[in-house]
């Protein structure tokens, strides 16, 4: 299933949405992402992620008030659908049951003696 | 209150530009907002450079605008498909329309787009020397005591070069003379030649000059002695492949033998030069055979092309001011007491001009005329605005057809713009495909194009973008020009008015197509009287009875050694039976009469210095009675009489009545003075036409030859010609070993000086069919339209009890009338156009009435014949069939 499959990039954007509730939009999304993970990204880059996000159905956006800093602009503000919500659930869902099929050893760092 | 800090303007203009309108508000938003908190945090420079990465970052899919058609749907493309598809099928429909439009307009195009290419090459000479634009060419100019022109040379003495060289020093930056003596024989390798365009050329000549030296030294390859330079070609032909230079080559001429060593070799001069050599000898060589000094003291001996090179920035004016002293202070007074500058005049020409405005005596090579580029290029604009008219006549008259069209199309919803483009489009595509005939056209009619004009002129030779462009401008411009009435004035037609038939016809007494008629009928009927009057003028010149005979006349050339026993060749000659009488000759009648000396005649009883210029011919005791030229007094020179041959002069009447002497009779027995001979006039001859008809009969004296004269003439019997030719070529072939026989008859020599008015008469003969050919091709058309237009007209008439002939007569009165208007306008304009280049001739006929009479006649009948298939189709068409309808 190509068109719901949620990359590693786009779970982030999507986790930082929620995490981020009623004040998600670009530059705090940027922000969110670049405090918790040191990940510097562009926005444009972000663009991206959030339109092929929203095209699956993922997230819906709508328009936001102003600032000064904004020069005036309007905000995009962003949401998590219920969709989108399923798709996070699945995908830790796939990871943790992958992580319980790994044996305990072969994640031990081993040292070489 | 703080203004908010924003980010560098020119990258966010960028931003705005590639970024998709939808998302931008909100990217830009978010990314002043990071900006300004940058600002804070990191400061402005940071900051700066941070916006614009993000910005170069956002160049990717989903952020670029989509291209606009996606979006906002357009119909552009698919409009112009569809004119071009009603367009090409409007064409098709028509097929005799088009193909007179097509057609028409191919005729024109490539009678301009041969004309073009001529007159490129004709303004191109001597433009690819590098400075052009500061060389100067000299010519003496002779005035007489009246102020009259006398003589004017392009080629001066030897010593003015040098002269104004030295005397004009930093006015003048360089000087050179050429010399082009009687072509030499040259052996080189194997083989020899009489090479007619050798040049003895001074050292500078590469300096002022941009020929191209492929092997040598330019600047030193003419300054040793017995040094000489050879184009490629004619390195070839002497060596074949081998490398030419360093070899020597014998020079032979004047009774002289030298060894020339080849210092360089040129690339072969290029065609559009006002002259152009095979080979340069070094100048000094010349001078040793003649001697320095001599030559610098030898003011009469005016056989030297000469060239100046002014710096950058020169001012002739001045300069020629300058000119009168400068003669004063090296030509000697007149005996008369009166200063040289008074008598004697050099001008300067540009380099550039020497091809199409120089028409001087003793020309190194027969120039262009400026007269015939314009000529030609007028014609050729004729002829494209004829086919332009067809055009243009032929679009109006079928417009009516088509108001339906546009009715339906209003309706339907169609814009004016789209209309006018529609109608645009089409008449484009016409001029398209008429300019793509005309390209055939031109390919085709090259080769016999450059025959005719002599010259290798090629389709898109040395500047093709003029021509692509002239080619496309006039596409386009006659395009839009035809295109523009049916597009602006049937667009503007009310859809209702139109399709309830009130624009049926717009048949006013006086309209803009019967004026465009007019236009071209008289243009089509001004060449063809110009044709008839050029033809009479032609007729004229070769029939005009010139005073003397000129048949059975053969003039041969002359060597060195023959001067020394011509006696005994003249003897062996004599008793040849197919040869009345052998002569020498200075000169011989169709040549120019170039030679001239200083003189005094015996005036009411005193000798008086003669004013003006009486030229010259040494000649033979038989000349003028072989001739058969008539005497007014005195008698011939008799070889029996001593005196004859040192002391006698026959004088023609021209001179005579310059000389002040009232009558024939009485200038018989006066003393007269000619160069170093003096003695008395045995004769006077009557006038006749010794240069070509363009000249005045100019005065004239004959003495006997002392000798050295330059031609032998050869009176050759009647009956006798081919076995005189073959014994004469035979004799000429032993007495000038390695010379090929080249002979020439002065009856022919005569008619090659109207040669190029022949050309231009034969070139306005051929132009000008075209361009009545066109004019009927669209006659033809718009009566075919104007008739189909009037057929219920003549159905109504027919039923009402017309006549066969009276319809025909309504209908062709209406043509006829138009071509009687041309005519009117074209025989004032034709008379005094015509009478313009008559002037050109010192002896022309006067224009007859004959070629109007003609050129009207033949418009008309033309004119009618064409009409008239259209009109008895229609007049003798069932009134019931252009009835039954509506």
């Amino acid at each position: 299933m190509k068109g719901t499959y949620l990359g590693e990039f786009q779970e982030i954007v999507l986790l930082a949405i929620l995490i981020l509730d009623d004040n998600a939009y670009g530059v705090t999304i940027q922000e969110e992402i670049k405090n918790e993970l040191s990940r510097n990204i562009s926005r444009g880059a972000l663009h991206t992620a959030l339109t092929r996000l929203e095209e699956k159905g993922f997230i819906k956006s709508e328009v936001g008030g102003a600032t000064k800093e904004r020069g005036g602009r309007s905000k995009r503000m962003y949401a998590v659908t219920n969709l989108g919500k399923d798709a996070l659930k699945e995908a830790r869902q796939l990871r943790e049951q992958l992580w319980q099929k790994v044996p305990e050893w072969a994640v031990n760092i081993s040292y070489a003696i | 209150m703080q203004q908010a800090i924003r980010p560098p303007k020119l990258i966010t203009k960028l931003f705005q530009w590639f970024c998709e309108d939808e998302y931008y508000d909100e990217l830009q938003g978010d990314l002043e907002e990071t900006y300004c908190e940058n600002v804070n945090t990191l400061g402005i420079r940071a900051a700066n450079k941070n916006y614009i990465k993000e910005v170069l970052l956002m160049l990717r899919p989903s952020v670029i605008k989509k291209i606009k058609t996606q979006i906002t749907y357009s119909n552009n493309s698919d409009m112009i498909k569809n004119y071009l598809k009603i367009g090409i099928r409007n064409i098709l429909s028509q097929k005799l329309y088009s193909f007179i439009n097509v057609f028409g307009l191919a005729v024109g195009m490539t009678a301009t787009i041969l004309i073009v290419i001529y007159v490129q090459d004709e303004m191109s000479y001597d433009k690819y020397h590098e400075k052009s634009d500061r060389i100067y060419r000299v010519s003496r100019q002779w005035l007489n005591d009246s102020g009259e022109s006398s003589l004017h040379v392009g080629t001066v003495a030897a010593p003015f070069g040098p002269l104004l060289e030295n005397d004009f020093e930093g006015v003048i930056e360089n000087a050179v003379r050429f010399s082009s003596g009687e072509a030499p024989l040259m052996v080189g390798g194997d083989k020899q030649f009489e090479e007619a365009r050798y040049f003895w050329a001074e050292a500078d000549i590469f300096d002022i000059f941009t020929w191209k030296m492929v092997a040598g030294d330019p600047k030193a390859a003419l300054v040793e002695p017995n040094t000489i330079v050879l184009t490629q070609s004619t390195a070839e032909k002497y060596f074949g492949n081998e490398e030419a230079l360093n070899k020597t080559i014998t020079f032979k001429n004047f009774g002289i033998e030298v060894e020339m060593k080849i210092t360089g070799i040129v690339e072969d001069t290029p065609a559009n030069s006002h002259f152009q050599f095979d080979m340069l000898a070094s100048f000094i060589t010349l001078e040793n055979f003649m001697g320095r000094e001599n030559m610098m003291k030898d003011w009469g001996g005016n056989n030297y092309s000469t060239f100046l090179l002014f710096p950058e920035g020169f001012n002739l004016g001045e300069f020629e001011t300058k000119i009168p002293d400068f003669i004063d202070k090296h030509l000697e007074m007149r005996q008369s007491g009166e200063l040289a500058s008074k008598t004697n005049k050099l001008h300067f020409m540009p380099l550039t001009d020497i091809h199409l405005y120089s028409h001087l005596d003793s020309e190194i090579e027969a120039n262009g005329n400026i007269t015939y580029v314009y000529t030609y290029t007028i014609i050729a604009l004729f002829i494209l605005v004829i086919a332009c008219i067809n055009f243009m006549n032929l679009s109006t008259a079928r417009s009516v057809k088509r108001s339906k069209e546009v009715g339906i199309r209003k309706v339907m919803g169609a814009f004016r713009s789209s209309l006018i483009n529609q109608f645009l489009t089409e008449s484009i595509l016409v001029a398209m495909f008429a300019s793509i005939v005309a390209l055939g056209f031109v390919i085709l009619i090259l080769p016999w194009f450059n025959h005719f004009v002599d010259k290798e002129l090629v389709l898109f030779g040395s500047n093709p973008s003029f021509l692509i462009t002239l080619i496309i401008g006039i596409v386009f411009s006659v395009g839009l020009l035809a295109g523009s009435y049916p597009a602006f004035y049937l667009s503007s037609f009310q859809p209702a008015s139109v399709l309830k038939g009130a624009h049926k016809s717009i048949n006013s007494k006086f309209n803009l197509r019967s004026a465009l008629v007019v236009f071209q009928f008289f243009i089509s009927i001004c060449l063809i009287v110009g044709v008839g009057i050029i033809g009479d003028q032609m007729d004229y010149m070769k029939t005009k009875d010139l005073g003397f005979k000129k048949d059975n006349m053969i003039v041969l050339p002359v060597s060195d050694q023959m001067f020394s026993n011509y006696k005994s060749i003249k003897e062996r000659l004599d008793q040849q039976p197919g040869i009345e009488d052998v002569m020498l000759s200075s000169r011989v009648p169709s040549g120019r009469l170039l030679d001239s000396q200083g003189g005094s005649a015996e005036v009411d009883g005193e000798m008086k210095n003669i004013t003006f210029r009486i030229a010259d011919v040494h000649t033979g005791f038989a000349y003028l009675e072989a001739l058969k030229i008539k005497f007014l007094a005195g008698r011939n020179f008799d070889s029996n009489l001593a005196s004859d041959s040192s002391e006698a002069f026959i004088l023609n009447k021209a001179a005579i009545e310059r000389l002040g002497w009232s009558s024939a009779e009485m200038a018989i027995g006066k003393k007269f003075n000619y160069g170093r001979r003096k003695g008395q006039v045995i004769g006077v001859v009557d006038d006749f036409h010794f240069e070509s008809l363009h000249q005045k009969i100019a005065p004239m004296v004959f003495l006997i030859t002392g000798g050295r004269s330059r031609n032998i003439v050869v009176k050759v019997k009647e009956g006798y010609e081919e076995a005189t030719m073959a014994y004469l070529k035979e004799q000429w072939t032993f007495l000038r070993p390695g010379f090929p026989f080249d002979f020439f008859t002065i009856s022919e020599r005569f008619d090659q000086q109207y040669e190029s008015d022949e050309k231009l008469g034969k070139l306005v003969q051929y132009f000008s069919m075209l361009a009545i050919f066109v004019a009927i091709l669209g006659l033809f058309g718009l009566s075919s339209f104007s008739i189909e237009q009037r057929l219920k007209e003549i159905g109504v008439r027919k039923v009402m009890g017309a006549s066969i002939k009276s319809i025909v007569l309504l209908l062709i009165k209406n043509f006829a009338s138009l071509v009687s208007i041309a005519l009117l306008f074209a025989i004032p304009v034709t008379y005094y156009g015509m009478n313009t280049w008559l002037e050109g001739f010192s002896y022309a006929g006067s224009i007859q009435p004959w070629p109007f009479v003609f050129g009207g006649l033949f418009a008309l009948i033309f004119a009618i014949i064409t009409v008239s298939y259209e009109t008895l189709k229609a007049a003798y068409s069932n009134p019931v069939d252009s009835l039954k309808s509506e």
